[in-house]
């Protein structure tokens, strides 16, 4: 099997790739969630959503080990996060933070993925960028390979990322808002994306914003605010209650076309001189 | 041609150009992560904080690279620990301890009068008292530097561009930004007898800056900053000869010119991609 390829073995469904026992996690002084617990088995792709500033980048942050709980324990793959642990994970941050002047070429962006089997030469070896060719060819994004990593669309940057994340053969990806600044039929493809990589035997864990989205695609999602409000199918969590639980914001859920739709409520303005109804 | 040769019947030109052409190029090499990891004002700073070991050394009868370099590791070591907790940003951490440091310098120099005029060139750079033994230290310091971005290459690209993602990676980041601080202290070191602490900022931050306007790719990006380098002090040198003016602040005025035209062909070219069909 060629290094970097999609080509990935299923594994062992009832396995457990990610135990969380009751961490707490926080920055400075200040708890962000206490007494947090989740597991994700092999194979398994789910959604973590909630509010901005709830936590969930802090959790992925400490299934990376980036973040050390000051409680409980985090075990990926039967084992504390460490250097070995982490050869088998995948991670896109979020994009927002990176410099998109930095000037680099999306096939070194993919290549940086490769970076604990390569040799300590400045340049590659043929086979590393043969590798991530192959690669960007299945994300279909080969042709951006020599383009500066600003020039690409919303789309390719983020498969520019999935790509590095990839390079090293994960068995777990963990994603930190993969579907942000993209058009709705991008962030069908994303997800379309990882559901293939999932049916390979890859566990995903992602967190977002675009409810509607997940819905249709993750079979499991998580409802996460400094805390697991709940977790489930869509249909299991996506109920007006759990949601107001979640995002404190009242919040309509309904059915069109067979599609769970989520919507938000408007929230009137109720200043003194508003002659808005209630 | 005569007017390039004149100059260079004078030994102390030679080695002076041969000093700023080494200390031009390498600040050059240096001034790439620099700029791109945003720590434009380490370099200032911690040219200040080397200026309070030097100040220290000599007072103290001790080797000026011995002290002072040992004050700048320090320094660098100490600016990259504590700009990685969150408590205190990089800015902040820079600035007390290379203010800090800078003032026990002018402490020093203030109780010790006798000594203030030496230390004019190690404010302002004194490149024309460069000494063979110098010349060496900069050499030795080029041919380190070299090797070093180039053994870290990867390493330093990863970390410069996503530092916590290269860390998931098997980055040992915290290695490596204390290799880059090191190896910056060893530059500021040399550099300061060309180009003085208050202008060895602009030396690092120049070349790296106009480079980047004019290109895209990193590896393109890290020998053009380095020509620039070059150009930039043999140019200055040439004029500081014929004009008469200090050679750092000349150095300095032919760097900001370069800018000048980088900016305007990058703004050009802009306009050219714009403007095409």
């Amino acid at each position: 099997m060629q290094r970097g390829g999609l080509d990935g073995e299923r594994t062992a469904i009832d396995e457990t790739i990610v135990a969380v026992e009751s961490i707490t996690c926080g920055y400075g002084r200040t708890p962000l969630f206490c007494d947090v617990s989740l597991s994700l088995q092999a194979g398994q792709v789910a959604g973590l959503v909630g509010p901005t500033g709830s936590g969930k980048s802090t959790l992925l942050k400490a299934l990376l080990g980036l973040v050390r709980p000051w409680q409980g324990q985090v075990r990926v793959f039967g084992a504390p996060v460490g250097r070995t642990v982490r050869e088998r994970i995948g991670y896109v941050p979020q994009l927002e933070t990176l410099d998109w002047r930095f000037p680099v070429t999306a096939e070194q962006v993919v290549l940086m993925g490769a970076y604990r089997g390569m040799s300590w030469l400045p340049w590659c070896r043929p086979g590393e960028r043969e590798a991530a060719l192959v690669l960007m060819q299945q994300l279909g994004i080969a042709d951006c390979a020599q383009r500066q990593i600003r020039e690409l669309s919303g789309g390719q940057q983020q498969r520019v990322f999935l790509a590095r994340a990839l390079m090293g053969e994960p068995r777990l990806l963990l994603l930190d808002e993969p579907t942000v600044g993209v058009d709705v039929k991008t962030q069908h493809d994303i997800l379309h994306l990882l559901e293939d990589l999932s049916a390979r035997g890859l566990t995903i864990l992602l967190t977002t914003h675009d409810l509607n989205a997940v819905a249709a695609h993750l079979p499991w999602l998580i409802c996460f605010n400094r805390g697991v409000v709940a977790q489930g199918s869509p249909e299991a969590v996506f109920t007006p209650d759990i949601l107001r639980a979640t995002y404190a914001s009242e919040m309509l859920v309904f059915r069109q076309h067979g599609y769970l739709l989520v919507a938000n409520t408007p929230l009137v303005y109720r200043g003194p001189h508003s002659d808005r109804p209630d | 041609m005569a007017f390039l040769l004149e100059p260079l019947t004078y030994l102390f030109f030679q080695r002076a150009l041969l000093a700023s052409l080494l200390t031009g190029a390498l600040c050059g090499l240096i001034g790439v992560y620099i700029v791109l990891r945003r720590m434009s004002y380490i370099g200032h700073g911690l040219s200040h904080a080397v200026f309070g070991g030097a100040v220290v050394s000599y007072f103290l009868q001790l080797n000026f690279y011995l002290g002072a370099g040992l004050w700048g590791i320090a320094s660098a070591l100490l600016i990259n620990q504590v700009a990685q907790r969150r408590q205190v940003g990089a800015d902040a951490a820079i600035g007390i301890v290379t203010t800090a440091s800078f003032a026990i310098g002018v402490a020093v120099i203030s109780r010790q009068r006798r000594f203030t005029r030496n230390f004019e060139a190690a404010l302002f750079g004194n490149v024309l008292g460069i000494t063979p033994a110098d010349l060496w230290m900069i050499g030795g310091v080029t041919v380190a530097a070299v090797i070093g971005i180039l053994l870290l290459y990867k390493p330093l690209l990863f970390s410069t561009f996503d530092e916590e993602t290269a860390e998931v990676y098997g980055v040992p980041t915290h290695w490596v930004n204390a290799v880059f601080a090191v190896l910056l202290a060893a530059v500021i070191l040399v550099g300061m007898q060309v180009m003085g602490v208050t202008l060895i900022a602009a030396a690092l931050v120049i070349p790296a800056s106009a480079a980047r306007l004019l290109t895209h790719r990193f590896g393109r990006l890290l020998w053009l900053s380095s020509l620039l380098g070059a150009a930039m002090s043999i140019l200055g040198m040439y004029a500081s000869y014929y004009l008469d003016m200090a050679s750092g602040a000349t150095i300095v005025l032919v760097g900001a010119g370069m800018f000048l035209i980088a900016w305007l062909l990058s703004l050009e070219g802009r306009r050219g991609r714009h403007s095409a069909p």
